[in-house]
């Protein structure tokens, strides 16, 4: 098979089972991300052959994505932006006493999703980006509403607070230089503003910071995890065959929003935990650690690491900041990514992906015997010790961004609101959401307005465009009518989402 | 509007935030008389703090210049104050639940005063930070806040802060490279 005699050698094998536990650790470290990692070990493969050197950053980035599940499940941080809905009910089902059997099914679900995606890709790889080569900046756009509707619907009390916060998310990711006319926006005389706010130190702010300090309000709480044992982590046949349709669809959520520069495994899972919840006969029980909301998390945000790859390499457009990276990578290593590498290089484009199958496997491996007796003895630290290492540690992971002691600023500034926020009930996954699309979104309307002279009925007129406008005001208005029906008592009221957003509720 | 936005646009961010505490403050007073909003005083001041963000971001951007070339349908003002057009119909649409008392009331957010003090020393550690650098104001950090947090095994103390400091030097120094301030008194007195 082509592109498999340069991953099946010792040596590359051993790259590459190192990579991804490399990625694991930075991935499960609240404060560590995939992209440092990548970042950090990118000149580490310049010494590599060029098909080897990318092998081993797909593996740190499979470790890396997967990772975040790990403080996502049990100390509900999420490693990773798009382990954020993996918190949803990995933690509840963790502070039920099943931090095991969360686990364990996160992690199959990542290793399915990732195997799914990459199946696919393998195979469709060519064709599928033909499809996403027709969106332009109004479906652009228009994806973003979508996401951020369908977030701002799933996490928090309300919808109108989780709209409010996305909202909120837009406005400060306009901080910063404009990025058509290059004018400096709101930065208000302070330096670290003037590139705009930094994303990881906002994340590290928003989740990490706050979560620390919302949890340093209760550490007196019996319910702390950090003594519990881990409980069984054998996977049940009849569960996970039960869970087969959600694993596919959420797949294929992962991999179709995959291939979308701008969307990757963040939106992926929340559209996923959507219409996991949507399709459930019990979506009330989403949010109080159901299994069926931790396998459409985490499937599709793996899913996504394989379609990420698509605009990364056949476009040359990264999905994510982590497929930015990795197109660095590869325009280091002289390769020029765009619809002929397909032709040109079709080698190493399959001993990428061949890499990227083993590295799933690895993962999986790894993650089921040595990062889970890690974190079996993680989860014996007491919080007192526990919440000031994870400050520290954020605290270096964040001046490590930039060198720059003002993130630091920016950060608690960021720790601040999330923890006024978080305790007057708005969610702060959409606006972080609204921190990453922000960006894309102004981009993408500007430009759609550019083009069109000012005209805005090519939204609604173009087919790809109507059809994500009908998608956000259907998921919109079917989730206000939910809403209403639970307000009038004719569906039961679901719990609260997420620990983090609503626990003292 | 282009005065205000030029007033507003000038200022520090210390002033940004004399600002909206004096915006906050002035929230509180008027919703004072409101009894049935009392339970949602929180909320409602979160509200009253993004609508002044909103409306700060909207009249600085009259301050923007225009760029020369008119051809453009956009500028670097239309986003943000779109932005702020969302903002302020949700807002408003936000406080009807409170007015009619179907929304959720604010919750006790457990022990304040202590995420206060262990907030007030994360600050300090941050400003010493500049003088004695990472290694040395972490391990006081973690010894202040095990504290706060009521540890009070001698052990733990000294054996945590300490290790703390030596793991994270090699950690981050030697193993990844990442350079993590040592402080001006230190780099001073290394030469």
């Amino acid at each position: 098979m082509l592109g498999a005699e340069i991953i099946f050698q010792g040596p590359v094998l051993l790259l590459l089972l190192l990579g991804t536990f490399l990625g694991l650790i930075f991935g499960a470290i609240p404060g560590l991300t995939a992209t440092l990692a990548l970042i950090l070990l990118l000149p580490v493969t310049f010494g590599m052959e060029p098909a080897v050197g990318m092998a081993v950053l797909g593996a740190l980035y499979i470790g890396g994505v997967s990772g975040g599940k790990i403080p996502a499940i049990l100390l509900n941080m999420p490693g990773t932006p798009s382990s954020i809905a993996t918190t949803f009910d990995g933690y509840p089902l963790c502070q039920q006493g099943y931090p095991g059997k969360a686990l364990t099914y996160a992690i199959a679900s990542s290793f399915t999703g990732g195997l799914i995606s990459l199946m696919a890709l393998i195979i469709l790889a060519p064709f599928l980006s033909i499809v996403t080569l027709r969106f332009q900046s109004y479906e652009y756009f228009l994806l973003g509403v979508f996401g951020l509707t369908v977030v701002s619907s799933t996490t928090g009390k309300s919808v109108i607070y989780g709209l409010i916060s996305a909202t909120l998310g837009l406005m400060i990711a306009t901080i910063g230089g404009d990025p058509l006319s290059g004018v400096t926006r709101f930065s208000f005389g302070f330096r670290a503003l003037r590139g705009g706010v930094e994303l990881l130190v906002a994340m590290i702010g928003l989740f990490v910071m706050t979560e620390v300090f919302a949890q340093t309000a209760d550490v007196d709480k019996k319910y702390s995890f950090f003594s519990a044992k881990l409980d069984s982590m054998k996977l049940e046949v009849k569960v996970l065959l039960g869970q087969a349709k959600n694993a596919i669809r959420s797949s294929l959520i992962g991999l179709g929003l995959g291939m979308l520069p701008g969307a990757g495994g963040t939106i992926a899972s929340f559209i996923a935990y959507d219409q996991a919840k949507k399709a459930s006969k019990h979506p009330e029980k989403f949010g109080t650690g159901v299994i069926d909301g931790i396998v459409a998390a985490e499937t599709s945000n793996n899913a996504v690491s394989g379609g990420a790859y698509i605009p990364t390499i056949t476009l040359g457009i990264p999905g994510n900041t982590v497929t930015a990276v990795i197109l660095a990578g590869l325009i280091t290593h002289g390769i020029s990514p765009g619809p002929s590498l397909f032709r040109n290089e079709v080698q190493l484009v399959y001993a990428i992906f061949i890499g990227l199958f083993v590295s799933n496997i690895f993962m999986f491996i790894l993650q089921h015997t040595v990062m889970i007796r890690f974190f079996k003895w993680a989860l014996r630290i007491p919080k007192t010790i526990l919440l000031p290492l994870i400050v520290l540690m954020s605290i270096a992971g964040t001046y490590n961004i930039r060198y720059s002691v003002n993130d630091l600023w920016v950060m608690v500034v960021f720790t601040g609101l999330g923890y006024l926020l978080l305790n007057t009930g708005f969610p702060l996954t959409p606006m972080i959401l609204g921190l990453i699309l922000g960006p894309i979104m102004e981009r993408s309307l500007r430009t759609a307005m550019m083009a069109s002279g000012g005209n805005v009925m090519p939204f609604l007129t173009r087919p790809f465009s109507l059809g994500l406008v009908l998608l956000t005001v259907v998921s919109l208005a079917l989730t206000v009518l939910f809403k209403r029906l639970e307000q009038k008592g004719k569906l039961i009221p679901p719990v609260p989402l997420s620990g983090t957003e609503e626990s003292e509720v | 509007m282009a005065e205000i936005g030029r007033f507003f646009a000038g200022q520090n961010l210390l002033m940004q935030l004399l600002f909206l505490g004096i915006v906050l403050a002035s929230g509180w007073v008027v919703l004072r008389p409101f009894k049935k909003l009392h339970p949602y005083t929180g909320q409602v001041l979160v509200l009253v703090g993004i609508l002044w963000i909103g409306i700060l971001f909207y009249f600085v951007t009259f301050s923007f210049r225009v760029p020369r070339f008119t051809s453009v349908a956009t500028t670097g003002a239309t986003v943000p104050r779109f932005w702020f057009y969302v903002l302020l119909p949700i807002i408003l649409l936000a406080f009807i639940p409170m007015w009619k008392g179907h929304e959720v009331p604010d919750q006790k957010s457990g022990n304040v005063w202590r995420v206060g003090v262990v907030f007030g020393i994360l600050l300090l550690s941050l400003v010493s930070f500049r003088f004695i650098g990472y290694y040395i104001s972490s391990a006081l950090f973690l010894v202040a806040v095990m504290w706060v947090l009521e540890s009070r095994s001698k052990i733990e103390l000294i054996a945590i802060p300490l290790g703390w400091m030596i793991f994270s030097y090699f950690f981050f120094a030697r193993l990844l490279y990442v350079r993590l301030p040592v402080g001006a008194l230190f780099a001073g007195l290394l030469g």
